[in-house]
């Protein structure tokens, strides 16, 4: 048996590194396989951050429209997904032009932002996980 | 350690920004508000000004969502400091969290992420608690939180697990009816032996939020009313618990405040029809 420590590791990459290792610590409901209930984490990360972004990025993706920006964010969202299993979670940043850092992938947001969002089966930004994936 | 049992408070709402002017120019008919405490950690801005204001004229609450209790990373000092710097400017009447973790390794996911319900994992959280109330000088109360999935290696079921964290802790708890519901149906247990499975002395909060259903599970989006499903358990758990300090949550899809103040008054006229007019003021 995993330790807690071990097991919140293992959750981690599932959500952070699309790790399936993690399937084999929770169970199938009576209703649904594991891995769509594992899903709604994985996807909820990606459509938080792809919120994220269309609101810190608004004029972009007013510019790119949703298709345009939705491959944006895939662009930008594929490194932190490859590489963010690693430890601490070391940052990707926006290129220098748009003029700001992003420590991810913790998604920090600042303080001051808008509230706190719940999980959403689909980002506001019209961006949904399909068309992300 | 401030360890009274909070006041009851009636009804109330999580502060938005949306609302802020409406709050103050017209008075609304709420209680209380709730606070999302990340929010407002910073040292100064509209954010607070705006905090300030409406807590001269209404009791708050601070509600957050990055403690992190549960996880195996080390808590967060600095986040616990700014959290009491600002226990200490609102005076809230309690602070919340969820039992949950957000992350571990510096990462935070900003996720309520679920917790295997094991001894190992009891244990490590109660620790933790104590820690966070020795630091903060008061009793913390903690929150249930949806879940999507269970772990194979828990050995209790989340009630036993909830109500084992507030005995030993000695902490207060915050009874999600919509939580309740939720997890009930994703994972197929009775939410009637959930509500009957936590100490009533230790409940001193519910929050009542609306969903998204996708037909195998239901995901706890927040960004809806509340539905009659949730409505009903909230009518056995008032009927259950008594009065209780009740707040709506909304924190998508934010609508007017006047149609949160009317779910507001939906709840208030279930309990006042469940425990009447007469038991309910004299909690107040």
């Amino acid at each position: 048996m995993k330790s807690l420590k071990e097991l919140q590791e293992t959750f981690q990459r599932g959500i952070l590194a699309g790790d399936d290792a993690i399937l084999a610590e929770v169970k199938d409901s009576a209703k649904e396989k594991r891995n769509v209930l594992f899903g709604v984490y994985r996807n909820a990360y990606v459509a938080r951050l792809a919120e994220i972004l269309g609101d810190d990025y608004e004029q972009l993706h007013s510019y790119l429209g949703d298709q345009g920006f939705a491959r944006l964010v895939k662009a930008y969202i594929a490194p932190i997904r490859q590489t963010s299993g690693a430890r601490g979670g070391s940052g990707v940043t926006f290129p220098p032009s748009s003029g700001k850092a992003r420590p991810t992938p913790s998604i920090e947001r600042p303080p001051n932002s808008p509230n706190w969002r719940r999980p959403s089966p689909m980002p506001s930004t019209g961006l949904t996980p399909s068309r992300l994936a | 350690m401030t360890s009274d049992k909070p006041p009851y408070l009636g009804f109330g709402l999580g502060l938005r920004p949306q609302h802020y002017q409406e709050i103050l120019q017209g008075n609304p008919a709420i209680d209380w508000f709730e606070i999302i405490s990340e929010n407002y950690m910073i040292e100064g801005g509209q954010p607070l000004h705006m905090l300030d204001q409406i807590r001269e004229r209404y009791p708050v609450v601070m509600h957050g969502v990055s403690l992190s209790i549960a996880s195996t990373a080390p808590l967060d000092m600095d986040y616990l400091g700014a959290l009491k710097t600002l226990a200490g400017r609102v005076s809230p009447k309690w602070i919340s969290d969820h039992l949950c973790w957000t992350g571990v390794h510096g990462v935070n996911l900003h996720d309520l992420l679920p917790i295997p319900y094991t001894e190992e994992a009891l244990d490590h959280v109660v620790a933790r608690v104590g820690q966070v109330q020795d630091f903060l000088g008061r009793r913390l109360t903690l929150e249930n939180v949806s879940s999507y999935v269970t772990f194979g290696q828990s050995e209790m079921t989340e009630w036993e697990f909830v109500s084992e964290v507030a005995r030993r802790a000695d902490c207060w708890l915050l009874f999600d009816v919509n939580n309740v519901y939720v997890s009930a149906f994703n994972h197929e247990f009775s939410a009637d032996d959930f509500l009957h499975g936590v100490p009533r002395d230790r409940v001193v909060q519910f929050h009542v939020a609306g969903h998204s259903h996708e037909e195998s599970h239901i995901i706890d989006t927040h960004d809806h009313p509340v539905c009659d499903e949730v409505w009903d358990f909230y009518r056995e758990t008032v009927t259950h618990f008594g009065p209780v300090s009740t707040m709506i949550e909304r924190d998508d899809n934010i609508p007017p405040l006047a149609e949160l103040v009317d779910e507001l008054d939906h709840a208030r006229s279930i309990a006042r029809e469940v425990l009447g007019e007469k038991r309910l003021e004299a909690a107040e």
